[in-house]
Order: C-alpha cells, then structure tokens, then sequence
C-alpha cells in the first residue's frame, strides 16, 4: 500500500498531543488499568487512519 | 589463577581480547575472575539471576585451547558477558524475572547467545529483569523476583528497567558487556541511568528465538557495554537472519566505522526544550554542555519536532493486546497473582479488555507512523534527545511520579519502537553525582551511523570512562 504525502498529511492533521498525557491515576490498580485502557481507546478513535492503509504486521501464504 | 588489575573489569571488548591474544591473561582466568565477580558482586545490586561458573569455565578452556592453535574468531573471542533473564540457555533454569516462573527451564538455547558462543564470547550468567519486562505497566522498582535493581552510583537510586541488572553489571565491571531487551525503553532507560552504552537495533535485526515474548511486533534484542563500539562489534555478531524468528527481517549488519559518513555532513534533528524545560533542573547544565561538546564534533544540530501521533497510546494498546494473548495462561489459571507489583497484576487481567478494533487501529497508525519518520529523516539523518530528563529515581518512588513534560520529543522512545527504529543511550554528564545520558535515534538499519555519532562524542569526552566506587 502506498501512502501519499497528501493523505499523510490529513491523517496528521488530527489532535493527538492532548493523547499524550497520562489519564489521571485511580488508588485501585485495576481501575487506574482499565482508566489507562479507556483513555487509549479515547485518542486512537481522534485519530483519522485513510481506508486503504493495512496493519503493520503481514501474513504470508 | 592471575590476579587482574581493577582497571580490568572496565576495559573495552577490543583491549580485553588484545590482552588474551597477547597472553597477559588465559580466557580461563578472565572468565573465572569475572564469575568470582558476579557471584560476588551482583547481588550487592540485585544484579544476579544465576551463575554459571563451570559453564563459562569450559567455554574459556575451549577459547584457550584455539587461541594456542592460532584460531582467532574476532574480537569477542573470549570475552565474558552475561545476559537478560529472558533469554533462555538450554536446561538451565529462566525466570523471566517473576515467581510464578521461577522454575522454569527450557531445552533450547537463545539464538544471540549461540551467536556469540559461535566467535568464542563465554557467558558468566543470567542477569535479573523486571518481572516479564514490565509489560503489565509496574508502579514500583520492586516489581522483580530479585528485588529492585539498585544504581551501581548511588544504591538508593534505581538501576532502571526493564534490563535493570544488564545495565547494573555492565557498570559495576560485572561483566564487559551483557545483553539486554527492549519493547518500550527497557535498554535505553537502565543504560542512561547506569552510565553505560545501551542499543536497541532495528526491529527484527536480532533474533528473538528464545528469548520471552512480551510483545511480537515490538521486541528487540540489543547490546549494553562500555562504548559504542563495543556495541558495534557486539551487533555484528548477533544480528543476522533467523528463520526461527517470524520478525526476523532477513539482514545482517556489519560494523563499520571507517566508511561512516564525516560528522561534518550529517544534520541531527533536536527539540531544544528537551534539554532545557523538559530536563530535570539538576541535569540542565550537563545536557548543555553535552551539546556544546556535540557541535564540537561537526555535524549540524536542526530544530525539529517529531510527526503528531497518540505514541503512547499506540503502544500502550498494541503492547497490551500482545501480552494479553502471550499471557493468556498465566491470567486466566491466577498465577498472575503471584507478581510481585500490584499495579503489573492489574494491567495484565485488564489487557484482555483491550478491542480488537483499537488494536488494529493503533497498527494502522505504525503505517502512517513509519511514513511519517521516512520523510523526516529525508530532512535529518538522525534525531538527539535526552537518554531519560534527568538521573535515576529514587529506589523507593513509584514511577507514576516521574513527571511527564508535554512538547519537544517527548514521546520519542514510544515512537521509536513503534516505528522499529534503532536508537543508542550513551553517558553524557552528571547530574547529582548520577550519570545522565543523550539518547541518537536514526531510520532503521541505520546502526552505523547512530554508532559513529556515539562513538566520536566518547572519543571527545571522557563521561562513559567514569567509574562508581564499587
């Protein structure tokens, strides 16, 4: 799949510095995992990925 | 047995084999002097997860009988070192650094350690680790089944993780070199923090066979030593294609130095605030004159900013529903209860919560992600950072203390796992008599280059020379 620069540059254009700050912590170990968990979920979906573009990982017949 | 000087637990890889070629020593004194040392010493660091004294002594009478019949193999002929608990050597026991493995013995041996077993190197022992390299998200330097890897320079300190006693050993002269894995700054945090040379190569450049899966698609075997040529010649004999490795990338790497580029020519992107309002205070005046003395070198520093991604959260997801399924075991019969870190138990039951969907989001982004650093280093030939803001933590503060400062490259060691780009730590200065360390990241398979910007900087300065009082 070839990524132009075009649809690099959109895909980039989406908030994610915000992303890079740690949610607050939670007391209970657990809750502060899930929390972690949430809050990834939260900056991924921010983020504007082009249809065409696969996962970085490959399968080979 | 010869009694060796002190200086001699600090010497370089090519002084050391240049000493056993020219008889001052055998590599059976060598290898027993260095395990009297690790037996010794380790645990005064928490530093040891086995010995294997009879092991390496066999291997160094085997390196002695070819160094009399003129059977050289290179410079890490004879050498000792000593590797992560997570590498496994055939019927020995690997813990993987945590309890509810700690009997567990494999019948096959790492491929980087029959690498180097292949040019002569003789392995001293295991080396403790962070309980399954930390992937769980540990709060606190306890979280191992050895104990809190404690800071050669400062026993109060922490050694960092997750290759706390690779890092640990290789500083306090327990060994010349040791080996070490990285998934997400587990040999760049211990290397800066220990005041040692750490490299973590390019994603599937070094063979993982046999070594603990944390995370397929982000872990990395790599070298720590006292240089960056050290360094190189170590890779040079690990590295290379391993079809018992699905990531292997199918490359060798060949050290280099006399064809790197003149540091003159090359341009190395850098976020000032890095070294300024991102950096510890106390380190501020270490890291200003670590640059000082890199301009000195030639190449071009150039203000730049790393691509905008969510790097840690991309990571954090990916790393999550990877060990999630490597540890379905462990989590669901409850032996996960058995870790040593509250906070390392929680984070890999709640794993299994990680959506499928964020998953392959977050492998989509490394898509764009590797494009993105691919056009950044058409601009750059390499990035600097700091190895970590500041010097080791305090033994006894969790993690979630450390503060976190936005803008600049933060994110840098996410992203440069995420993306599979090879990066090296090496010492810089002191900061509250605690090593400090710059952090070279380059595009993938660029090891000689980042190993020619390291290697000039320690022919200028005298920082990775520095020893602790042991």
């Amino acid at each position: 799949m070839k990524i132009t620069r075009r649809r690099l540059a959109v895909a980039l254009a989406a908030p994610a510095l915000s992303a890079q700050t740690t949610p607050p912590q939670s007391a209970d170990p657990m809750e502060a995992a899930k929390a972690r968990i949430k809050a990834n979920t939260e900056a991924l979906a921010k983020q504007s990925v082009p249809m065409s573009t696969e996962p970085a990982f490959s399968f080979r017949a | 047995m010869a009694v060796l000087a002190p200086e001699t637990f600090f010497a370089t890889i090519p002084e050391l084999n240049r000493r056993l070629v020219a008889k001052e020593f055998s590599a059976e004194e060598l290898a027993a002097a260095f395990s009297q040392r690790l037996e010794q010493l380790g645990p005064r660091y928490n530093a040891l997860a086995l010995p294997f004294p009879q092991q390496a002594r066999r291997q160094a009478k085997s390196v002695d009988d070819d160094l009399k019949r003129g059977r050289l193999r290179g410079p890490l002929q004879g050498i000792p070192y000593a590797v992560k608990d997570l590498l496994s050597v055939s019927g020995q026991i690997t813990t993987w650094g945590a309890k509810p493995y700690a009997a567990q013995i494999f019948e096959y041996t790492a491929t980087a350690i029959q690498k180097l077993e292949s040019v002569g190197s003789v392995l001293t022992g295991k080396l403790s680790m962070v309980e399954l390299a930390g992937g769980g998200g540990y709060r606190l330097p306890s979280a191992s089944l050895f104990g809190p890897g404690l800071n050669p320079w400062d026993r109060s300190r922490w050694s960092g993780g997750s290759s706390s006693g690779s890092a640990s050993a290789v500083a306090a002269g327990i060994v010349p070199f040791a080996l070490g894995s990285e998934t997400s700054g587990s040999i760049l945090t211990p290397s800066s923090y220990c005041g040692v040379t750490g490299l973590r190569p390019t994603y599937g450049l070094v063979s993982r066979y046999g070594a603990m899966a944390l995370s397929w698609t982000l872990d990395k075997i790599g070298p720590i030593a006292h240089t960056a040529e050290d360094c190189g010649l170590i890779l040079q004999v690990i590295s290379g294609s391993d079809s018992k490795d699905p990531g292997s990338a199918g490359k060798s790497f060949y050290y280099t130095p006399q064809y790197a580029r003149p540091l003159k020519e090359l341009r190395i992107g850098y976020a000032p605030i890095d070294f300024t309002d991102r950096a510890d205070a106390s380190a501020r005046p270490a890291f200003a004159a670590a640059l000082a003395a890199l301009k000195e070198t030639g190449v071009q520093l150039v203000e730049t900013s790393l691509p905008v991604f969510p790097y840690a959260s991309a990571l954090s997801t990916i790393l999550y529903a990877e060990q999630a399924s490597i540890f379905e075991e462990l989590i669901e019969s409850g032996k996960v209860n058995d870790l040593a870190d509250p906070a390392q138990i929680a984070g890999l039951k709640a794993s299994s919560d990680v959506p499928a969907k964020d998953y392959l989001k977050a492998m989509r982004l490394r898509r764009l992600m590797q494009e993105a650093f691919r056009q950044l280093f058409s601009e750059v030939d390499a990035l600097i950072s700091t190895g970590r803001p500041g010097p080791a933590t305090p033994v006894d503060q969790p993690l979630d203390m450390t503060k976190n400062v936005p803008g600049g490259f933060n994110g840098i060691v996410q992203a440069g796992n995420l993306a599979g780009l090879p990066a090296i730590a090496f010492p810089c200065g002191f900061a509250e008599n605690l090593p400090v360390a710059l952090q070279v990241v380059g595009p993938a398979f660029s090891e000689n280059t980042i190993l020619a910007i390291a290697r000039e900087f320690q022919a200028r300065t005298d920082w990775h020379k520095r020893r602790p009082a042991i």
